[in-house]
């Protein structure tokens, strides 16, 4: 078992190394996807949620705008990156099946084309926040800069998880609805729509914190809002990271050979 | 070419799980699990053995031709020396750089244009950026495509998509080339430059593997050939003893 891990390994680095490769391929799914579009529709919608749901929300329960939106705006960016990358994380091999079957190739290529896919429009829907802190008077903090290790721990896990869920959805076809109304489920139980401050004290409270969704949507969104996460939320984070990295990769060694006879 | 190029084939199967939409499903297998109803036989997906103990040494020089009748296995043995399916049990040596002709359309995108589309199938089968931007320009005149290569794939014809698609497919040369059936395309000019192109592909390689049910085409071309039978070679030899036996076995079929 132990050199099957090492060679998948191997396989994953030497993979992830060539960057221009799955990096061109996904950087043209995007531009693909949104060709015959301005400025992309995905950014349209966002925008408008974000602009209506913010609004509503803040009058709703007598929130201050300047401090909901930005929390709101942010969280559910983030949160469309998680969402994306584990939804079609779960399709990642059934939809490149006609490929696989024709293409030799390391199955890990098609993970890393997926996740390159919603980076880009993820840092698409960045733009946004750029715009939102032109028109709102936030400070800019240093802090800003832990967005990037934040990221990268979000980014592994993700990377981790979706590979296992592909793995998973390749063989036992059921799983996929179930993980689409999961996240639905999830997204409600992690603090976007609403905040922390709001439930401190609740069981929703104590929920945030042994939710790994909102922790690994809080290593990326704090410092995106100039507010720091605390040591715990890091600390949890990087083991979320390592724990799913090292699941991804032992179901990646046990039976990425199997998935071309699945499909 | 090295002389270092093989391909080396032991005790090979391939048994393809025959999944039935209960097996696809997590809910039920867990459901069972539950219920503690025993595993018996019902309850194991059965398999197809597409390849069945396959020994096979190919050296550098040898044209081996695989014949064999419909679902015997020539596509499955394709694949597995492309590296597709991982053998359930046996091992494969291959060396050398494998350029499997088969499946070309796979990669492309009807939305994307002619070029984008050059680059996207040279990156899916594993070329580099650089290596088919250098490649590009030659590409393209040998499409005879021109200024239509600016337009997305969706507004070509039939024909205009092949040539296209051949053209990709062999700007990359291999040592080892593998073929599910000749690749024929265009009209009788493109037609004419496609089989000089193959044929000096073929001629550079160090190995080729052609898998057709053309007899003129293996006689022709290989010098070696297998008779797979039900996933196991029946006969194994010279292309002209291996056809005499294939057609005398094929009776009415034949010659």
């Amino acid at each position: 078992m132990g050199s099957r891990i090492q060679a998948a390994a191997r396989e994953i680095v030497s993979q992830g190394a060539q960057f221009d490769r799955w990096g061109t391929l996904a950087l043209m799914d995007v531009s693909l996807r949104y060709r015959r579009t301005v400025i992309g529709p995905l950014w349209i919608t966002l925008a408008a949620t974000i602009a209506s749901v913010g609004t509503v929300y803040a009058t709703l329960f007598k929130q201050n705008i300047a401090d909901f939106l930005p929390s709101f705006a942010v969280g559910l960016i983030v949160w469309t990156l998680i969402a994306g990358t584990l939804q079609e994380g779960s399709n990642v091999f059934v939809a490149s099946g006609h490929l696989i079957k024709a293409v030799p190739a390391p199955m890990i290529v098609h993970v890393l084309q997926m996740t390159a896919r919603n980076v880009v429009i993820f840092l698409h829907h960045l733009l946004l926040v750029g715009l939102l802190y032109l028109v709102m008077p936030w400070p800019l903090h240093w802090t800003l800069v832990l967005a990037v290790p934040g990221f990268v721990i979000l980014l592994v896990t993700l990377i981790g998880g979706a590979t296992t869920i592909g793995l998973l959805c390749a063989r036992f076809r059921d799983i996929g609805t179930a993980i689409v109304s999961g996240l639905q489920f999830i997204f409600f139980l992690t603090p976007i729509i609403w905040t922390e401050d709001e439930v401190r004290g609740t069981t929703l409270h104590w929920l945030t914190r042994v939710n790994p969704f909102a922790t690994l949507l809080d290593l990326v969104r704090k410092p995106l809002l100039s507010q720091p996460a605390d040591a715990e939320q890091w600390l949890l984070g990087s083991l979320y990271a390592v724990g799913m990295a090292a699941v991804g990769l032992g179901c990646y060694a046990r039976y990425r050979h199997r998935v071309a006879y699945w499909l | 070419m090295s002389d270092a190029t093989h391909i080396v084939l032991r005790n090979v199967s391939v048994a393809f799980p025959v999944l039935s939409f209960r097996d696809r499903s997590l809910r039920s297998r867990f459901v069972r699990a539950m219920t503690l109803r025993k595993a018996g036989n019902a309850a194991r997906p059965h398999s197809v053995t597409a390849l069945n103990g396959v020994d096979l040494e190919i050296r550098a020089g040898d044209r081996l031709g695989i014949i064999g009748a419909n679902g015997a296995g020539k596509t499955t043995l394709l694949r597995v020396l492309a590296g597709i399916y991982h053998p359930t049990s046996g091992t494969v040596d291959v060396r050398g750089r494998c350029l499997s002709l088969f499946d070309l359309a796979a990669g492309f995108d009807e939305e994307a244009t002619g070029y984008e589309n050059i680059m996207r199938r040279g990156l899916v089968i594993g070329a580099r950026r650089g290596e088919i931007e250098a490649r590009r320009a030659e590409i393209a005149e040998f499409t005879e495509l021109g200024d239509r290569l600016d337009l997305p794939l969706r507004t070509y014809s039939s024909g205009m998509m092949l040539r296209l698609i051949f053209a990709v497919a062999t700007a990359i040369e291999g040592e080892i080339v593998l073929l599910d059936e000749w690749i024929g395309v265009g009209d009788q000019q493109f037609r004419k430059k496609a089989r000089q192109r193959l044929d000096a592909i073929v001629e550079r390689a160090g190995i080729l593997v052609l898998a057709s049910h053309d007899i003129d085409l293996i006689r022709n071309t290989c010098n070696r050939a297998v008779l797979l039978r039900e996933g196991r070679i029946a006969a194994a030899g010279s292309a002209e003893d291996i056809l005499g036996q294939y057609l005398a076995g094929a009776g009415e079929g034949g010659a």
